[in-house]
């Protein structure tokens, strides 16, 4: 069941009305019900495995705290267990491809892949949910949860379950035992939040995919000018896909009281890749400073140990994103940037300031955004690269075969998809800059005009009647991740 | 595919129709007024949607319609004074 199905029209209000009208006591009750429900229309067999992962952190947490002279034994436990389950049925046939392939150069011809082997929707972002929670026990930041089934809705809570943000205890499981009532702002808030996620998904992120689509399927075909206005539109797409879903999430947890992190803050108005990455996937960034790059040491053992740090943090982000070589290469690309960057900041302020420019200034700031919209958008062509061998030829085109404004008839592109995606775009600015991030972004949710929002619900139910009668509505990009 | 405003441009009358009572609710400030003006917006709109299809135009050229009225009320709505009446 997607969020953007019409099952969902029907499942949500359902839950929501639930959710107010029984007890606190027994609430917990039909919210694991749904969540189970909404986690088994995807594949019903594979609910074992969010169950096995839940049970084992459950009984570590608890084991940690009762256990405290082998509590050590118990994280590792959880962790390895929960990893387990992840790296098999997530990266189990790319490790198999690798072995092979080694295998081959001495003549032997072997394949250990294992054929149909599926990849449960949302494994890692409930994986690293439960981890954290471990860790966190195991570090005394919070107590463990003595009660099974809120714990197991903590791991499960469907808004974010399938693609985040990846909640922390702390947040998420006092507030599942909260008692919420109903309230108009919460509502109003939340059902704006999720018209702009539902216009981001369906009026722009699906439109932009089908140009997108055109030219990172034939990769073969593709000239250099196409290849960047697509990483152009893959951006936009990538980032209204994710954070549509995002903002659906958020908002109707909203309505029926829950607040979940932000995931997202204009991420394209970064300044700089480390700027880009404290406003892109704010929980996995967070996730993964808190429990790697600190543990590994962070910035405390020098610099030449932080720049390794680093970049073994954009390393293992890259693989968590997915079994396959593009995603490493994406991940290796920002480590790259981050520690070329850290590197060379004093020589290009230096730069700036013999030049006569103020380093705080508005030229160098929007020059820094844009180099950095630039940068970003040449590492989502790894991204999206569908393998390693269209990746080069769309890489080595882009610097060898420009091709002129030959992309306008092999991308499809005429006017009215144009002032489509570009009012889309322009409109997207101004509800992510007005009513979704920044300070204003609890109280702007509800500033937004009556007519405004009928005329976003408009939008998206013209484009999504384009999209059924096209491909149909499509499944959001991170459920696979 | 082009737009159908090129092929028709009297449909571009509507649009006109829209945009005019798009100003008229910026101009008035009683609320009374602006739900009056929103409201025919909303009709008129009803009205450019079935004109659109009747004169062989297709859901690109409705959502055009949408997407422009859109940032016009964008444009109209009053910057965030960190006020919520809502809550």
């Amino acid at each position: 069941m997607n969020f953007n199905s019409s099952q969902f029209l029907l499942f949500f209000p359902l839950i929501a009305v639930l959710n107010f009208i029984i007890p606190l006591k027994f609430r917990f009750i039909p919210l694991l019900i749904a969540s189970y429900y909404f986690y088994m229309s995807w594949n019903p067999e594979l609910v074992f495995l969010i169950l096995f992962t839940t049970a084992v952190s459950y009984f570590s947490g608890i084991l940690i705290e009762k256990r405290p002279s082998h509590k050590k034994l118990w994280l590792v436990i959880s962790i390895v267990s929960s990893l387990s389950v992840l790296v098999f049925f997530k990266y189990y046939n790319f490790l198999a491809g690798g072995v092979s392939a080694l295998f081959s150069i001495f003549g032997a011809q072997t394949d250990f892949a294992i054929e149909g082997l599926i990849l449960p929707v949302g494994i890692s972002f409930y994986t690293f949910q439960t981890l954290s929670y471990s860790i966190d026990v195991y570090k005394g930041k919070i107590p463990a949860e003595r009660n099974f089934f809120y714990y197991a809705l903590f791991v499960s809570f469907f808004p974010q379950l399938v693609a985040g943000p990846i909640e922390r205890p702390e947040n998420l499981l006092p507030q599942l035992k909260a008692e919420h009532r109903f309230n108009k702002g919460d509502f109003y808030i939340g059902l704006k939040r999720m018209a702009a996620g539902f216009y981001k998904k369906v009026v722009v992120a699906d439109i932009a995919a089908v140009y997108v689509n055109r030219v990172f399927n034939d990769a073969e075909n593709a000239t250099g000018a196409a290849v960047a206005l697509a990483s152009v539109l893959f951006a936009i797409q990538i980032y209204c896909d994710f954070s549509g879903y995002t903002d659906i999430a958020i908002g109707c947890s909203r309505i029926m009281g829950y607040r979940l992190m932000q995931n997202f803050d204009r991420p394209y108005s970064a300044e700089n890749i480390k700027d880009f990455w404290s406003r892109w996937h704010i929980s996995l960034t967070s996730w993964f400073k808190d429990y790697l790059y600190i543990p590994l040491g962070g910035n405390r053992k020098g610099k030449a140990r932080m720049y390794i740090n680093l970049f073994i943090v954009f390393l293992v982000s890259g693989l968590w994103h997915g079994a396959n070589l593009t995603f490493v290469l994406w991940g290796v690309i920002h480590g790259i940037y981050r520690v070329v960057g850290m590197l060379t900041k004093k020589k290009r302020d230096a730069a700036y300031e013999k030049l006569g420019m103020d380093v705080n200034g508005t030229a160098v700031r929007t020059f820094r955004k844009v180099v950095t919209f630039i940068l970003v958008c040449f590492a989502w062509i790894f991204f999206r690269a569908n393998n390693t061998h269209d990746l080069f030829i769309l890489i080595s085109g882009l610097f060898t075969d420009f091709g002129g404004f030959s992309f306008v008839s092999e991308m499809g592109l005429t006017l009215t998809p144009v002032i489509i995606l570009a009012l889309s775009a322009v409109i997207l600015s101004m509800i992510d800059n007005r009513y979704t991030y920044g300070e204003y972004a609890e109280q702007n949710g509800a500033v937004l005009s009556p007519f405004a929002t009928v005329c976003i619900v408009w939008a998206v139910i013209f484009a999504w009647m384009i999209l059924i009668a096209g491909d149909g509505a499509s499944a959001f990009i991170y459920f696979q991740f | 595919m082009d737009l159908i405003f090129i092929e028709n441009p009297s449909l571009l009358l509507y649009f006109g129709g829209v945009v005019i009572l798009h100003i008229l609710s910026f101009a008035v400030r009683k609320e009374k007024a602006v739900f009056v003006f929103d409201t025919a917006n909303i009709a008129l709109h009803a009205a450019l949607t079935t004109a659109i299809f009747m004169n062989g135009g297709d859901l690109y050229d409705a959502l055009v319609t949408v997407l422009l009225s859109a940032l016009l009320a964008l444009l109209r709505c009053k910057k965030p004074s960190g006020e919520d009446k809502n809550i």
